[in-house]
């Protein structure tokens, strides 16, 4: 790698009551780059997720953003850095409309300070103007600009997704962090996020790190693939390597050993 | 066998539509604090009467017992409410919302018993006289310049009152549709979405509920001129109930909800005074709890979202 | 949907378990300093009088708080008409006794009976329906409210706020060695309370039905997966926290001598305390922390005057809520 990585995550470690849900993952993550984070169910993804994001302390590890540290730093700290997240079952706030939505993820935005908005009431008149436009401008791209006005909790599953990732782009985030954005999203509505991401990397820059199941998207549309099993990272590598690796085949198939059927 | 009768002269009198008005208005802003809380930010601030003691209490001591004038009083003891809150806030906000509530009502009944118990600062049970004396001035002047009959004598409270009531609606109304008040919004929906976009759920909570304890306080200055005697028993935990009664008939996440809700809740509470049924004194105070029990759950059940509430708008979740 | 959080929600981690020797070494050194500041403050004679004052109290909000405490472990409701629970068997007893004439001890029973009924007709017409339809957490501590007001409020109406007295001997008491007093009357009521204490204990340990509702207290989800007939099992709960809660309101309006509407209501925040210490859901913590609340107000007596007393509890619920919500004697894990 030419440049430092943009995320570092070293020896994490942490336990749910129990279970070591995460037991000493570690991966770097190269700017620019599309990586795809897979395994089988309760390999400890989405823990780590929390972990980087800062939503879960680790009992033990560090991670860095962007060459600083951001292991014990509050969520929303590391969200306004540059490190933002989506959820696996989307969080879009049911009782405000899609246009505020987006607008709640504006950053720098004075008319969120009570001090600002009761001492200087049209001070943020312009920010306000300025978050609209670039609001409706992303929802447009998203092809949601028609519900703007609605409450997103009419939204249908696949829209919500669409506008979980359009929110986070409000922020201008530099490493996008996406848990599962395919999963319920019918197959054009997939292929659109993929040219999204495919279009923000190119012109932007922006880094991607995935979870995801659908192995079609995660092997022809990601640089590198890491693949956890019982809370460790057990490959790393390019896509084609890791579809062949001995372990990766053992541990998707002792799970499905494990598991009940379906 | 037994009619009911109700006492119709006495809604004809100027003194009680007078005194109405002017516990609507004192409820109605104590209220415009809850819906704050409750409404838009969804946390569960069930010691907002805490706060109404504490405004009138820090207000009445520092004129009587430390010799402040009433007008610097006020100011001073609004930032002391807002003290209380910070500090209660500060560890509490952060517990789920059952313990937050717990804790909030907790505060509250502190705050009664310190007042009740600390008689060296705040005579206890005996109460406190004497701190509207500026304030008597002013009224008496008012009353002689608009000549009003000695039976108009709360007018001047009635007309400040309304106006106080008004000018914190027009602020909390612009507060609410501000940028701030859709963050609160925010955090009542969800608070882990608001973080992962980069603010912080938590200090907003804290803001939501310093503002309520600001407007508590004024809604205790409010009280104290108006009974001109203040006592432990005037803070009681119900005087909260009486408020949650209100908001939620005028409806959650409306705060011209606040001032309908308080207005017919107070109508009815002070109707029940003069029913004329063969009961005694104790027996009506009772019924009016009684009707406020039935109103918190009956709208609760039947129509939650109140009069001007909207369903989407409601906070159902938990 | 009862509202609830996920069981492995995005918050903080599990706290790692602090049993072990540390832990104990900790819980002894901590109870021998608290032990010598006792003796320091009262001698001997005043530190077992409080004690013994302090279990009469802590076995009465045992009682009360244990039930609380199933209940919100199974339904996540933080009944706020459980104080007025209590004076509602106190008044039922009364009225059993001085109204219909029944003996104490039969009147009690009645009493028992009568809250148990009052929780399960609760239970059948308010809560269930609106369990059904998925009412939140705002609108069933709001219900919670209104009922407690509806049945302190009903009871004065009916009963009049004048102190009452159910027929017990206030007067006479037991000289113990030592210079120690009990009333007789108190003395009666600590061991009736801490015997069924006993009987709820090895109840909820050992019969199928307590094993029943300590699962379903944990965790309602898994309870139904087991094969745990819910709907009954929570009939149950609500019966058996109305009888626990009328003991403890006949057994402390015995105690106190007289009582009035209030008198449930005065001590709810002291069985919230009591709950929270031991932990929200745990009926064993909730018995512990009942005992403990009790033990604490009394011995702060000997610290400060005793009309701070209850705000000592307060201060204990503040407290625990402030710096380990999750309480000391087990119960939730998760925040």
């Amino acid at each position: 790698m030419a440049e430092a990585p943009i995320l570092t995550v070293e020896d994490v470690h942490l336990r749910f009551g129990g279970v070591h849900a995460v037991a000493g993952a570690g991966f770097h993550v190269a700017r620019g780059s599309v990586t795809a984070l897979i395994g089988p169910n309760g390999a400890g993804k989405t823990t780590l997720f929390n972990v980087v994001t800062g939503f879960v302390r680790a009992e033990r590890g560090r991670v860095s953003y962007d060459g600083a540290p951001v292991t014990r730093r509050p969520p929303h700290a590391i969200a306004a850095r540059g490190m933002v997240r989506t959820f696996q079952l989307t969080k879009t706030l049911a009782a405000l409309t899609v246009l505020e939505n987006m607008l709640i993820a504006a950053p720098r935005h004075p008319g969120e300070r009570l001090t600002t908005v009761l001492v200087r009431p049209r001070a943020w008149r312009r920010r306000e103007r300025e978050a609209r436009a670039r609001a409706l401008e992303l929802l447009d791209d998203f092809g949601l600009g028609g519900t703007a006005g609605d409450y997103a909790g009419t939204l249908s599953g696949g829209q919500r997704k669409l506008l979980e990732l359009a929110r986070a782009l409000m922020i201008e985030p530099r490493l996008l962090l996406l848990d599962e954005p395919m999963a319920g999203v019918n197959p054009s509505l997939g292929r659109r996020l993929l040219e999204h991401m495919e279009r923000l990397r190119a012109e932007q820059g922006v880094t991607f790190l995935f979870i995801e199941h659908d192995m079609e998207v995660v092997m022809n549309h990601s640089d590198r693939v890491i693949v956890m099993a019982e809370g460790q990272v057990i490959a790393d590598d390019e896509p084609h390597a890791v579809r062949a690796d001995p372990r990766v085949i053992d541990a998707y198939l002792g799970a499905r050993r494990q598991e009940p059927p379906a | 066998m037994t009619t009911l009768a109700v006492s119709l002269s006495a809604f004809g009198r100027p003194e009680f539509w007078i005194g109405v008005g002017i516990l609507v208005a004192i409820y109605a802003i104590l209220t415009l604090g809850l819906q704050l809380n409750i409404g838009y930010t969804g946390i569960y601030n069930f010691g907002q009467v805490g706060f109404m003691a504490v405004g009138a209490y820090a207000m009445a001591v520092l004129v009587v017992e430390a010799g402040w004038s009433f007008w610097a009083s006020l100011p001073a003891a609004t930032l002391i409410a807002v003290a209380f809150a910070v500090l209660l806030g500060l560890p509490t906000l952060r517990l789920r919302t059952h313990y937050f509530a717990i804790a909030t009502i907790a505060f509250a009944e502190i705050v009664r018993y310190v007042i009740q118990n600390a008689d060296g600062l705040t005579g206890g049970s005996q109460g406190v006289l004497g701190f509207e004396i500026a304030w008597q001035t002013i009224a008496l002047s008012l009353q002689a310049d608009l000549g009003l009959a000695p039976e108009l004598a709360l007018v001047p409270l009635l007309i400040v009152a309304w106006v106080t009531l008004a000018v914190l609606f027009a602020v909390l109304l612009a507060l609410g549709r501000s940028p701030w008040g859709r963050m609160l919004r925010a955090v009542r929906e969800d608070e882990d979405a608001v973080r992962a976009l980069g603010k912080n759920a938590y200090a907003y909570k804290l803001q939501s509920f310093a503002v309520a304890g600001a407007v508590g306080a004024v809604s205790g200055y409010l009280l104290a001129l108006y009974l001109s005697f203040l006592s432990p028993d005037a803070f009681l935990a119900s005087v909260t109930f009486i408020s949650f009664a209100m908001l939620i008939v005028g409806g959650l996440g409306s705060f011209p909800g606040v001032v309908v809700g308080a207005f017919i809740v107070q109508v009815v509470l002070e109707g029940t005074r003069y029913l004329q049924l063969p009961l005694t004194d104790h027996q009506v105070a009772s019924l009016r709890y009684i009707l406020i029990g039935l109103v918190l759950i009956l709208v609760m059940a039947l129509r939650p979202q109140g009069i001007l509430g909207r369903r989407q708008e409601m906070v159902l979740r938990g | 949907m009862t509202g609830r959080q996920p069981a492995v929600s995005v918050g903080r981690p599990g706290l790692p378990a602090r049993r072990g020797a540390l832990a104990r070494h900790r819980g002894a050194a901590a109870a021998v300093a608290a032990a010598a500041a006792l003796l320091a403050a009262g001698g001997l004679v005043d530190v077992a009088q409080a004690t013994v004052n302090g279990l009469t109290a802590g076995a009465i909000f045992a009682l009360g708080a244990v039930g609380l405490s199933l209940v919100y472990g199974s339904l996540r409701l933080i009944n706020f008409a459980h104080g007025d629970f209590l004076t509602f068997g106190a008044y039922a007893a009364l009225l059993a006794n001085a109204g219909l004439g029944l003996p104490l001890v039969a009147a009690a029973l009645v009493a028992l009976a009568a809250t148990a009924l009052l929780g399960v007709g609760m239970e059948l017409a308010m809560w269930r329906p609106m369990r059904a339809r998925g009412a939140g957490a705002l609108q069933l501590i709001l219900m919670a409210i209104g009922l407690a007001f509806v049945v302190r409020y009903a009871i004065a109406f009916v009963a009049g706020p004048e102190p009452r007295r159910l027929g017990v001997d206030v007067t006479s008491s037991y000289d113990l060695p030592g210079g120690l007093r009990i009333g007789q009357t108190e003395l009666w009521v600590t061991v009736i309370a801490f015997a069924v204490l006993a009987a709820v204990v090895v109840l909820l340990r050992s019969s199928s039905l307590g094993k029943q509702m300590r699962a379903l207290s944990d965790d309602v989800d898994l309870a139904e997966t087991t094969g745990v007939d819910t709907g009954r099992v929570i009939i149950v709960i609500w019966a058996f926290a109305g009888v626990l809660a009328g003991l403890a309101g006949v057994l402390y309006a015995s105690a106190l001598g007289s009582f009035d509407p209030n008198v449930g209501f005065i001590i709810l925040l002291s069985l919230f305390a009591a709950v929270i210490l031991g932990g929200m859901g745990s009926a064993y913590g909730a018995l512990l922390g009942g005992v403990t609340i009790g033990l604490v107000q009394e011995w702060s007596t000997l610290f400060i005057d005793v009309r701070w007393k209850l705000v000592v509890g307060f201060a204990v619920l503040v407290a625990v809520l402030t710096l380990r919500p999750e309480g000391f004697f087990g119960g939730e894990r998760r925040l």
